[in-house]
């Protein structure tokens, strides 16, 4: 079967000034299409290096990426920019929305670059926006919005283009818990209607809330975990003192 | 707190050198053009003394009708020394031109306003002696055959001289030649068309306008000695006319810049400037901070201009000098270092004034927090073109631009007062060809020299800017750059957004630079006192190289910036900090 | 559950099928229903303690006493009152599970602990779905959230501990 993401013995070196650091060591990787999969690991452990990778943002030293069973590794930026165009929805920590422009050009701005008309770009936008909750936000600059907004805003120019994968990079580390619980069921809900979902998270919630947890360690996978869907909790007070 | 202010500003020249080097650059070009201004004139009043000293020269010069008027003249009390009046007759030289020549008949050397001599002969000679300039004008050296129009003669020039009563020939007309009483008689027989010349010292020199008043009116032409070193120093005009016009081009364009890169260099030290305030330093010493930078950087500037323009002022007064003795020698003095400072020093703290009044005015907490500057609000400007349907690279590009508006507008300002300067010179050129060939003009063939010389260092200046403010621009965005390269704009659309906006810039700023630049010209031509009857423009064919060439040269020029945009790696980009 | 009955009798004295409908009333779903054997053997043992003392009273029932504090339970509960839980909670099962099974050397410690956090991430993912479910009082979710957040503590714990393994093994 062809997976939406693969990795295959993935390799990256950084030639920091003389020492070189090898951030990714041979990582294998196989995201199934509608699968919620979340990357953990400590700071150093290579999930961002491997983000970038399989975003086609960086180049591999060794190994290779393939999206939708084609090798995307070799390509030129160009290429690979118009691929991430249609196929892929990036969020960010940060939340990377761009200052000049307003909410709503934001979100319009992949539409425009697949090719959209300016009309039914915008009528897009708006839905999404709406969709998400920011709808009345519209016309603000990104600057004025709460973290929480600025999040939904990205999550809804992630999905403008209806890609097939979603990447986060720690998505909700810099949300307050409720934002972040907020932007988690709103990426659940993107991954329900069909896209697939890949996060770097430190938060275990968020990777609670996949399917496979896959954690990293010293640029290698070191444990990988399927979870279940969740089971009853009974809520008997479980006390250490007997009445 | 002044030490400190002091330290931090000369950190910040240290750190900052591109931006320090570009304004010490456009500040020097500034400073020389005033430089250059004041000294082309000074130049010519040193030399000018000399001639007079050296002809002896006349306090009052009248020219009459009449033997007995001009013996009359020379009688009056308050007359220290005279001369015989000296006849002279017009004649138009067999060129085919319209040289008019007055020939003045000398029976011996004269004692007061005698021709200096400069080659060959001393009138009077067998032959011709020529005035210099005149000499020049019309190609004429020693050992060429002068022919007059109408008459069979034939004279040989057998010397050039020159007379501090004589502007450069053909700025003045007729020209000027002496020859013999006898060979005069053969030129022009009737004595009723001669003229008669009464030359004059005045036992007070001081005296000889009221002298020239006292005169019955229509006796003829009369000039003072302060006539005619005026009428002298008049050459250096045109000269001085353009720089005083370039300068003040310059002295704008030193604002717009300086107002850019310090703007520029308050945001980018946005979180910095913070700690400062935390730190308990004021607004206002903080723009003072930044004021005593640029002011140390325009003294240096001020330094540099002034030791290019008093070299250059030689070279630029030399064909004002033809009519006078000896080489111009540059005449500097420290009121003109003054003189060149003081507009620079104030150009340059306004411009740190209007950058700085935004960036020192917020809370340090946030400041230090954030370390951004939040952007400003959109200005209509920016959201009447956001309606405007461009292409997408384009649009993203103007955005940027609008986003700092004041940079866009200054930046604008600046192509578009070096575009004037283009226009003006092709309409001066536009004027030089307009002329019929042979005939020697007002505008002589230094000025051309002058003014494209300086169009070439103000684009040099432009280019230099456009290269500095797009750099600038780039690394204020690298972040924005990643994240667009992350959502999938590609490095060529990154490219073209960066070049096409200040493309558009360019455009723009040229359409207004075409009325701007002609009428300067306009302007400028009038000041000089050109007949308007005979003002030419520059044709539309040329001036429409104007709007096609500024996009171009700023596109060629913001090239590499955008090229260093397009490779900014995505994933380091887009958590750049 | 003793001094929550002292509590639970503060006011005025209570019969015991009282208590029963308070208790039920105060915890809710938190606690299961305790059946009245219960209750009444709790009672008989704070009375035996000499905390509270129960009354006969004249009714239908045989079981009808009512209880009331003595002084002794007023002070053993003003004490529990103050006294903070313990914070100090030195006890962990995965823990002596980890340290008991490695040393007897009946399995590898890296085993144990990825089947752990297997197993503390499918209950925060329980715990969530939980939450999800609506109907569920304050209490009830701020006793869910707290049980999240000790989920996660447990997970840093384990990568600690995986860790601090790694280290050993590369010193040897």
């Amino acid at each position: 079967m062809t997976y939406v993401l693969e990795a295959r013995g993935l390799a990256k070196t950084y030639d920091t000034g003389g020492a070189e650091v090898l951030a990714l060591r041979g990582v294998d990787l196989a995201v199934e299409r509608g699968e919620f999969l979340a990357i953990m690991g400590p700071s150093g452990s290579g999930k961002s290096t491997l983000l970038n990778l399989l975003a086609g943002l960086d180049r591999p030293t060794a190994g290779e990426v393939r999206l939708d069973g084609d090798r995307i590794d070799r390509l030129s930026e160009t290429e690979l920019a118009r691929l991430r165009r249609r196929k892929i929805g990036f969020v960010f920590q940060f939340f990377n929305l761009v200052p000049n422009l307003s909410v709503l050009e934001n979100v319009e701005l992949p539409l425009l670059l697949s090719g959209r008309g300016r009309k039914q770009a915008r009528a897009s936008a708006v839905e999404l926006l709406s969709e998400l909750g920011v709808g009345d936000k519209r016309a603000v600059a990104p600057a004025l919005l709460s973290g929480g907004q600025q999040q939904r805003v990205a999550l809804a120019r992630a999905l403008a283009n209806t890609p097939g994968i979603v990447l986060g990079d720690e998505p909700t580390g810099n949300l307050d818990s409720a934002a972040a619980r907020e932007v988690l069921a709103l990426l659940r809900a993107a991954r329900e209607r069909g896209r697939t979902l890949l996060v770097v998270t430190h938060d275990a919630r968020v990777a609670a809330a996949a399917d496979r947890v896959v954690t990293l360690r010293d640029g290698l996978v070191s444990d990988e975990t399927e979870l279940e869907p969740a089971r009853p909790v009974a809520l008997p007070f479980e006390s250490a003192e007997r009445p | 707190m002044t030490t400190t202010l002091l330290k931090l500003a000369f950190a910040g020249i240290r750190s900052r050198r591109l931006a320090s080097g570009l304004t010490v650059l456009i500040a020097s070009a500034a400073a020389a053009a005033i430089v250059l201004a004041l000294e082309v004139g000074a130049t010519g009043r040193d030399p000018w003394q000399r001639t007079f000293d050296a002809a002896h020269g006349a306090h009052v010069l009248a020219l009459v009708d009449s033997q007995a008027e001009a013996r009359r003249i020379a009688t009056l009390p308050g007359v220290a020394e005279r001369d015989e009046p000296l006849p002279s007759a017009l004649a138009t030289v067999a060129s085919g031109g319209d040289d008019l020549l007055r020939l003045t008949g000398l029976r011996a050397r004269t004692r007061v306003n005698a021709p200096v001599r400069t080659e060959g002969a001393a009138p009077p000679a067998d032959g011709v002696v020529i005035e210099r300039s005149f000499g020049e004008a019309l190609g004429l050296r020693v050992g060429d055959t002068l022919r007059l129009a109408g008459r069979p003669i034939a004279l040989p020039v057998v010397g050039t001289a020159i007379s501090p009563s004589q502007p450069r020939y053909p700025r003045s007309k007729p020209g000027l030649a002496w020859v013999t009483r006898a060979m005069l008689e053969r030129i022009e027989p009737d004595r009723r068309r001669w003229s008669w010349t009464a030359a004059i010292r005045l036992t007070d020199p001081a005296a000889a306008s009221a002298f020239a008043a006292s005169l019955p009116p229509g006796a003829g032409d009369v000039q003072t000695w302060q006539d005619q070193r005026a009428a002298a120093l008049l050459d250096a005009q045109p000269a001085q006319l353009i720089l005083t016009t370039y300068t003040i081009v310059l002295l704008i364009v030193v604002f717009a810049v300086v107002a850019i890169l310090v703007g520029a260099r308050a945001a980018a030290q946005h979180r910095e400037i913070g700690l400062l305030k935390a730190v308990g330093l004021t607004p206002r010493q903080i723009t003072a901070m930044f004021a005593i930078e640029s002011a140390a950087l325009g003294l240096i500037a001020t330094v540099i201009g002034f030791t290019v323009g008093a070299l250059l002022a030689p070279t630029l007064a030399a064909p004002s000098a033809e009519t006078l003795l000896g080489s111009p020698a540059p005449a500097p003095s420290a009121w003109h270092l003054l003189a060149a400072g003081g507009p620079i020093l104030l150009v340059l703290l306004a411009g740190v004034r209007s950058s700085t009044r935004r960036s020192t005015r917020f809370s340090a907490l946030h400041a230090i927090q954030s370390g951004a500057r939040p952007p400003t609000p959109r200005s209509r400007l920016a959201r009447a073109v956001a309606r405007v349907p461009l292409p997408l690279a384009l649009s993203l590009g103007v955005k940027d631009l609008l986003a700092e508006r004041r940079r866009a507008l200054r930046l604008g300002g600046a192509i578009a007062l070096t575009g004037a300067a283009i226009v003006f010179a092709l309409s001066m050129q536009a004027s030089l060809d307009a002329r019929p060939a042979g005939e020697p003009s007002d505008v002589t063939d230094e000025l051309p020299v002058l003014v494209y010389t300086l169009d070439v260092v103000l684009l040099a200046i432009t280019a230099t800017t456009l290269v500095a403010v797009a750099l600038l621009s780039v690394r204020e965005r690298i972040r924005d750059y990643g994240v667009l390269k992350t959502i999938g704009l590609t490095p060529r659309q990154i490219a073209s957004s960066l070049v096409g906006a200040h493309a558009a810039v360019a455009l723009l700023a040229a359409l207004v630079a075409i009325p701007a630049g002609l009428g300067l010209y306009r302007i400028v031509y009038a000041i000089a006192g050109g007949d308007n009857a005979d003002l030419v423009l520059a044709p539309w064919w040329s001036l429409a190289l104007v709007p096609i060439g500024a996009p171009l040269f700023v596109a060629a020029v913001t090239g590499l910036p955008a090229r260093l945009a397009s490779r900014i790696p995505a994933a380091d980009a887009v958590r750049y900090e | 559950m003793r001094d929550h009955f002292l509590a639970l009798l503060a006011g005025e004295g209570g019969y015991g099928y009282e208590l029963k409908q308070a208790l039920e009333q105060t915890f809710g779903e938190l606690l299961p229903a305790l059946n009245a054997g219960q209750i009444y053997s709790t009672l008989a043992r704070l009375e035996r303690d000499g905390l509270v003392v129960g009354e006969s009273v004249e009714g239908d029932s045989r079981r009808k006493r009512v209880y009331e504090l003595t002084d002794a339970g007023r002070s053993a509960l003003a004490r529990w009152i103050e006294a903070p839980v313990p914070g100090t909670r030195l006890k962990d099962e995965f823990f002596m599970k980890l340290v008991v099974v490695t040393s007897a050397g009946l399995a590898e410690p890296r085993a144990l602990i990825e089947a752990q956090r297997r197993e503390y991430l499918q209950s925060l993912r329980d715990l969530d779905a939980l939450l999800a479910a609506n109907g569920k009082g304050v209490a009830a979710e701020l006793l869910v959230e707290g049980a999240v957040l000790h989920a996660k503590a447990d997970l840093e714990w384990l990568d600690l501990i995986e860790q601090r393994l790694t280290l050993a093994e590369e010193d040897t």
